[in-house]
């Protein structure tokens, strides 16, 4: 049997807005083990989030369309299945935790309705099971005081409990992949870290491989097991967690690692603390990327080739793949 | 060590205090207050780094705007080169805020849309009479290189720049008066971590060149410790720990400080079988705030006095206080 949880083929997106084409995913592939997390990191305006919203065909279309590619789930392919097929498997086999937990949740309805309306619409249960399950739920991502929350509204909540509601929910119908977008960008630092230990705890309870999308590369190297590194749309860089901090292999990698203040470093350090490495320049704009490699203006090592040709994204070391013309040894 | 005489203090905020009322009951008589800041006292020296480090709700941001009196503060003194500023008229405040600038968190909202950058940046220049009208432009031109941008952008308006950019325009405003002190409100917490280094060096660049002093407010440790020595932890209104950066890696003392050390991710895959030190809950809300110690709800070290007594801030050896009972 195989052990894949979801594959994304040569998914491409596109977005027509005023008369410009915007390829806001070009051929981006992966593959996610069951039971595993993949971290896609990016900045804004990689692709990262919209190649998450196309697995389950949350794109607007028009003006956004999934141009090629396909999104293998339980040997069928996502892109061309039946609205009607989609919405069986949104929320129950595949479900999705938002950035913003306060504009996710709707608000005039209370969090044990929001819960329970999953299990109405996927199961066939008694109103006394799904109340069981939704406070079950509910316990699991431990908001205190479950049977009071289960008829409270999201507005009464701090911005950690709401972002546990919308993990209870993405969990309740036990999918097997759960996609995270951003879970953790408008929390704290220390609810970050009780909601990623939540996240973790029910990943290895339930069994669900978990999509990890962040700009983040501390929680990345916390939660995943396996890399992707997306700019401009394009996947640069992919290995396994150790392998991507110990050696990456991609100068926009390498340089992302750099650019952040190193605590550990730091806190070894007597005195000033040195300039950080930046990153030369801004992202280019996904309507008019250059001709060559698009990280080529930002690059320390650019060569001529780089203006010209794209690079090939190829296995540089086992099981590290890089799209760049120089090797990093 | 050299010795600071009084002088060398460019801020001091003393047993600064700013509450929002809030209005309760039908009628609106009951008032409850929000303490945003409840008790803060601490000082710059001139050329020094100062970071206020604390989540949502420790009322780190209200502190910048009321040294800035952008906000009214209930009681305090705020005293910026040895002038106490407090009950400063409009007018009488007016010369005073050359010498301080603040820079704002969201770079999208901060500068009028209207204005052309270079308006937004030589306003300044013009209100307080830094120089004659016909060195504004030349001077423009200087402080438009200084932060990175050319002098073609000085025509444009602020929709046409990226978010890195609009904040080196926020920067440049502040920098256009001289200023000796900078407030900067999370800086860089709206910025993509690539554009983030390249400010967080500007301001760093910029420290050395103008001999600047920082306040520097935000969430995340790691961009106070890059850019500041001393560094305060603040939690509900009160600052729990103050010392330098080097102490405050090696040697946290207060609970809230441990657990904020320890829930920062690190960037090491292989040590992710360290277990963090988490901390129960969230931050309870500055309307109603836990007697005593007000981490006593989520601190795992809790004892009873702490329930009952405030902690004051005590000084554990020189530049090294902490609010905490069990130190």
């Amino acid at each position: 049997m195989n052990n894949l949880a979801i594959e994304v083929k040569n998914l491409s997106v596109e977005f027509h807005l005023r008369g410009k084409t915007v390829k806001a995913v070009s051929d981006l592939s992966w593959k996610l083990k069951k039971g595993n997390t993949l971290g896609i990191v990016g900045e804004s305006g990689c692709g990262k989030s919209v190649s998450a919203m196309s697995i389950l065909r949350l794109i607007p279309n028009p003006p956004g369309k999934i141009t090629s590619g396909s999104i293998i789930y339980e040997g069928e392919d996502i892109v061309k299945v039946s609205d009607r097929k989609i919405r069986d498997i949104r929320g129950k086999k595949i479900s999705m935790i938002f950035q913003e937990p306060m504009t996710s949740l709707n608000p005039l309805m209370t969090v044990g309705k929001q819960i329970s309306e999953l299990l109405e619409r996927h199961f066939d249960m008694s109103k006394k099971e799904i109340y069981k399950r939704t406070k079950n739920i509910l316990d699991l991502v431990q908001i205190p005081d479950s049977d009071r929350w289960l008829n409270g509204y999201p507005h009464e909540m701090s911005g950690g409990m709401r972002q546990r509601v919308m993990i209870a929910m993405a969990l309740v119908c036990e999918p097997s992949v759960l996609i995270a977008d951003e879970p953790t960008t408008a929390l704290d630092v220390t609810t970050q870290a009780q909601v990623l230990a939540i996240l973790n705890n029910l990943q290895k309870k339930l069994g669900t491989a978990v999509v990890m999308i962040t700009h983040d590369l501390g929680v990345i190297s916390e939660t995943a097991d396996h890399v992707i590194v997306m700019y401009a749309g394009k996947k640069v860089e992919e290995a396994s967690v150790i392998d991507l901090f110990k050696k990456p292999k991609h100068p926009y990698t390498q340089g992302l690692m750099k650019a952040i203040p190193n605590i550990d470093q730091i806190s070894k350090n007597k005195g000033k603390p040195e300039r950080l490495q930046e990153i030369k320049g801004i992202v280019p704009s996904l309507h008019d990327l250059p001709v060559g490699c698009a990280f080529a203006n930002r690059c320390s090592y650019v060569m001529k080739k780089c203006k010209k040709e794209i690079p090939v994204f190829e296995e540089k070391s086992k099981k590290h793949w890089a799209s760049c013309f120089k090797d990093f040894k | 060590m050299e010795h600071y005489t009084e002088d060398n203090l460019l801020l001091e905020v003393i047993n600064l205090k700013t509450y929002f009322p809030v209005k309760k009951g039908i009628l609106g008589f009951q008032k409850e207050y929000v303490k945003a800041v409840d008790d803060v006292t601490l000082s710059i020296k001139s050329g020094e780094t100062l970071g206020i480090v604390g989540e949502s709700g420790s009322g780190k941001s209200t502190l910048g705007k009321s040294i800035m009196r952008l906000v009214k503060t209930t009681s305090g003194k705020i005293k910026i080169r040895g002038k106490e500023i407090t009950s400063l008229s409009k007018k009488e405040m007016f010369p005073i805020r050359k010498d301080v600038q603040i820079v704002f968190q969201d770079p999208y909202s901060s500068l009028n849309p209207r204005f052309t950058v270079g308006k937004i940046v030589s306003e300044g220049m013009r209100l307080h009479n830094i120089c004659q009208e016909t060195e504004i432009q030349e001077k423009l031109i200087k402080i438009f290189e200084k932060v990175g941008l050319r002098e073609f952008h000085i025509d444009n308006y602020p929709h046409e720049f990226s978010g890195g950019q609009r904040q080196r325009i926020g920067i440049a405003r502040a920098l256009a008066l001289n200023p000796r002190l900078i407030i900067a409100d999370e800086p860089v917490s709206a910025l993509d971590v690539s554009v983030q280094a390249q400010v967080i060096n500007l301001f760093m660049d910029l420290q050395e060149e103008f001999e600047l002093s920082y306040m520097f407010i935000a969430h995340d440790l790691s961009v106070i410790a890059q850019i500041c020595s001393k560094i305060g932890v603040m939690y509900l209104g009160n600052i729990v720990e103050i010392t330098d950066r080097e102490t405050l890696f090696k040697n946290p003392q207060h609970p809230y400080t441990k657990a904020l050390l320890s829930s920062i991710p690190m960037h090491n895959p292989q040590s992710k079988k360290k277990q963090h030190q988490l901390i129960k809950g969230d931050i309870p809300s500055p309307t109603n705030p836990p007697s005593g110690c007000k981490f006593h709800t989520r601190c795992p070290f809790v004892k009873k006095i702490c329930r009952l007594e405030k902690p004051v801030l005590k000084q554990l050896e020189k530049g090294h206080e902490v609010a905490c009972h069990l130190v």
